[in-house]
């Protein structure tokens, strides 16, 4: 009897014992499940020309890696540019003045990473009768873990508008100047700057398809401050992010992880995209997403407010999210993120509106009726 | 011997929970391949499912002629094509009546999705499924002809007077149209509408030609500029932070609430009448005007709606908006009647309550 008693408390205790494991925070992320084949021409349609554009990239990648490794590849200073001859030299020269002082503040002379940014005008692809490429001009990444372990890949794919219009000698339109010059480094950035991330960061990038690190406005002097437009401006936003800018830390934590059994990125890429790789990612911006729409800046933020050191410490640490920015920086990520929030959007109310005021009067009144129904009971009598 | 074993169970579950999340996995480019492949095979197999459309994807467009819209489909639509052409038309004649050569020709492409339309020539892109909703395509050529006819009427300042005009008439049926006019006159809180809604015609007039840059102080007295700013301003973050808000709505200067309505017009979208009760102006005038009245509206120009909508009509601007103004009110809707079992029924209950209630115990005093 003994031994089976003591059977039954271990594999109860064990039992809770995995749940608690599985369950209590720190919790990891967990991946998108694969999705099944789509069931209508439409969405199989677009899923096709999602996954022609990741083939795209990851031949792309294949190209680079043999360049780089034939060593076919001009860098200097670690950085090289692949571009277009279609674009003309005009092209070629302002592409090269935008990028290149980012990589110099970035890398302050010892990158980590090698960065090749390769331009290239849109041909209007046709995949078994499916039209492939875009209107709009994209900014793909991949990221050195899936190349060759220390270059990585920034494309920019100048869509059929902005083609058009430099094949007709115009130049490229100020908001393309603007992307090209706070986008094209994108990740790679953060790599040159600090290296390799950790495993849990990484894997949480990942997922993410490298958005809160894809802003570079830590490099510039001064840094933007948020925009006194969004402050109050909480219509639409994901409820996380809302609660967080409340004041709600567990809704903090949801802006990272997402709702239980929410899709970590309710976009394209969380079908059939391809680990390390970010297509288009730079273009996502979605005031549904629990980051917000905001979040290119959530680590550029960051390295604006810690500096390099103990962004980095946190970059390169081992151990999860959480823990990792706590032993950095000596804050919460819960806190950074509320006030990260709340820089754009400013601090939301929670809960009821009520004045104490309000709550007291409510309770006096109540309590006055039901004095009342009971003296007032006194008086009825059965027959 | 059997607790050694529980032990490297519960070792081997502790382990598993807390092994750090999987690296990364470089993907092959020929792996990936293959995923690319199942998906396109997917998506022939889908198509080839739906047998009518799979030949929509390449070949020549036949051209349905239906009045002066022509619809471009590939073959296998032609009977979708047919069936969308005449309803969009019932609709533009219900529009324009019988004088439809006035009307210039439209051209709309209707194809699948995946495939190119002829180049220059407005393309809807229909899902490639048979049973997709006509009225998609309805209100697409619809939209077509609206914007085409548009710039005939007016390319200029009123253009989107009578666009919003045109789309309300196009799209809602006369009837519909009227009551809500009705009930547009009859509970917009202005004083000008109020003035209309009683009778008076020359406020109708002004109410009637409202436009959307029109001057606010035509429309709004200064409590109702002060009103709708400050219910504006409670959700709109750039009124919030604007000084001429703040004065005209917490020192009710008028000259403030001015102010703001022109600086934040993009945001400040109340118009004295709806759309649709604009529309109803522009039907009454096309309506009395009979045979070539849309040719006359088209042919008019210049700033004054009013002028342009009596000539099209014939008549003179009184009589336009007193029609116009009757039309609306015929579309009153009936007074609430109880019905008579209702009554009943009401009746029937109190006399349960009232037995009920003198079924009850009495009330003593001590």
């Amino acid at each position: 009897m003994a031994p089976r008693m003591s059977r039954l408390v271990t594999f109860g205790v064990l039992f809770f014992a995995a749940i608690a494991v599985g369950l209590l925070p720190p919790r990891e992320p967990q991946r998108p499940r694969p999705r099944p084949l789509p069931r209508t021409v439409d969405r199989a349609t677009r899923q096709l020309r999602d996954a022609v554009e990741h083939l795209e990239l990851l031949t792309l990648r294949d190209s680079i890696i043999d360049l780089v490794r034939t060593g076919n590849v001009p860098f200097n200073d670690s950085l090289a540019f692949l571009i277009d001859p279609g674009l003309t030299l005009h092209h070629d020269s302002v592409i090269r003045g935008l990028v290149t002082p980012v990589w110099r503040r970035v890398s302050q002379g010892r990158p980590r990473v090698r960065v090749v940014v390769v331009v290239d005008v849109d041909t209007s692809a046709v995949y078994r009768g499916v039209e492939v490429s875009g209107m709009r001009t994209r900014i793909d990444h991949v990221v050195p873990e899936v190349t060759d372990g220390s270059t990585c890949v920034a494309g920019v794919k100048l869509g059929r508008v902005d083609a058009r219009r430099v094949a007709e000698g115009g130049s490229f339109r100020p908001s393309l100047v603007e992307r090209i010059r706070d986008r094209t480094l994108g990740p790679c950035a953060y790599y040159a700057a600090f290296g390799m991330p950790g495993p849990r960061l990484r894997s949480w990038l990942s997922e993410r398809q490298y958005l809160p690190a894809s802003g570079t406005a830590w490099v510039n002097d001064p840094i933007a401050s948020p925009d006194p437009r969004y402050a109050g401006w909480l219509d639409g936003l994901h409820f996380a992010l809302v609660g967080c800018a409340a004041g709600d830390a567990r809704r903090c934590r949801e802006m990272r992880y997402g709702l239980p059994g929410e899709d970590r990125l309710p976009v394209r890429w969380a079908g059939f995209g391809v680990e390390g790789v970010a297509v288009g990612a730079s273009e996502y911006s979605s005031w549904r997403d629990p980051l917000g729409p905001f979040q290119r800046s959530y680590f550029a933020a960051m390295v604006a407010h810690y500096g390099r050191e103990q962004f980095e410490r946190f970059w390169t640490s081992d151990a999860p999210l959480d823990d990792a920015f706590l032993a950095a920086t000596g804050e919460s990520l819960d806190d950074w993120t509320m006030r990260w929030t709340r820089a754009d959007f400013g601090a939301s109310m929670r809960g009821a509106k009520l004045r104490p005021v309000s709550v007291l009067l409510s309770l006096v009144i109540a309590g006055v009726l039901v004095g009342s129904a009971g003296l007032l009971s006194r008086f009825r009598q059965a027959v | 011997m059997c607790s050694g074993r529980w032990g490297w169970i519960a070792t081997a579950l502790v382990v598993a929970a807390l092994v750090p999340g999987r690296l990364l996995r470089a993907q092959e480019t020929e792996a990936y391949r293959h995923v690319v492949e199942q998906l396109a095979e997917r998506v022939d197999a889908l198509t080839a499912a739906a047998p009518a459309t799979r030949e929509d994807q390449g070949g020549p467009l036949d051209t349905i002629r239906v009045g002066t819209i022509s619809l471009l489909v590939p073959p296998p639509r032609r009977a979708f094509a047919d069936e969308v052409g005449r309803a969009a038309w019932d609709s533009i004649v219900s529009y324009f009546g019988p004088d439809t050569s006035v009307l210039a020709p439209t051209v709309v492409a209707l194809v699948p999705t995946g495939r190119r339309g002829p180049s220059q020539i407005p393309t809807l892109h229909l899902p490639i499924r048979p049973e997709h909703p006509a009225a998609l395509a309805i209100g697409f050529i619809l939209s077509r002809v609206r914007d085409q006819e548009l710039t005939r009427i007016d390319p200029g300042s009123w253009g989107e007077w009578f666009g919003w005009a045109v789309r309300a008439m196009l799209f809602a049926p006369a009837k519909l149209q009227a009551r809500t006019a009705y009930s547009d006159l009859a509970t917009k809180p202005w004083a000008i509408v109020r003035d209309c809604f009683a009778g008076d015609i020359s406020q109708c007039a002004r109410v009637a030609s409202a436009g959307p840059d029109g001057p606010v102080t035509d429309y709004f007295t200064a409590d109702e500029r002060r009103r709708i700013v400050e219910r504006v301003r409670r959700d709109t973050p750039p009124l919030r932070r604007s000084a001429s808000a703040a004065r005209c709505v917490e020192a009710g200067s008028d000259s403030a609430c001015v102010e703001v309505f022109q600086e934040f017009r993009v945001w400040i979208t109340e118009d004295p009448l709806s759309p649709v009760a604009r529309a109803t102006l522009v039907r009454t005038a096309l309506d009395l005007g009979g045979e070539g009245a849309f040719g006359r509206l088209a042919a008019t120009q210049g700033e004054d709606v009013l002028a342009r909508l009596a000539t099209t009509a014939g008549v003179p601007q009184d009589t336009l908006l007193a029609t116009w103004r009757r039309r609306i009110m015929a579309e009153r809707p009936p007074a609430t009647t109880l019905p008579r079992l209702s009554g009943w029924l009401a009746f029937a209950w109190a006399v349960v309550f009232t037995v009920a209630a003198s079924r009850s115990t009495r009330w003593h005093r001590g």
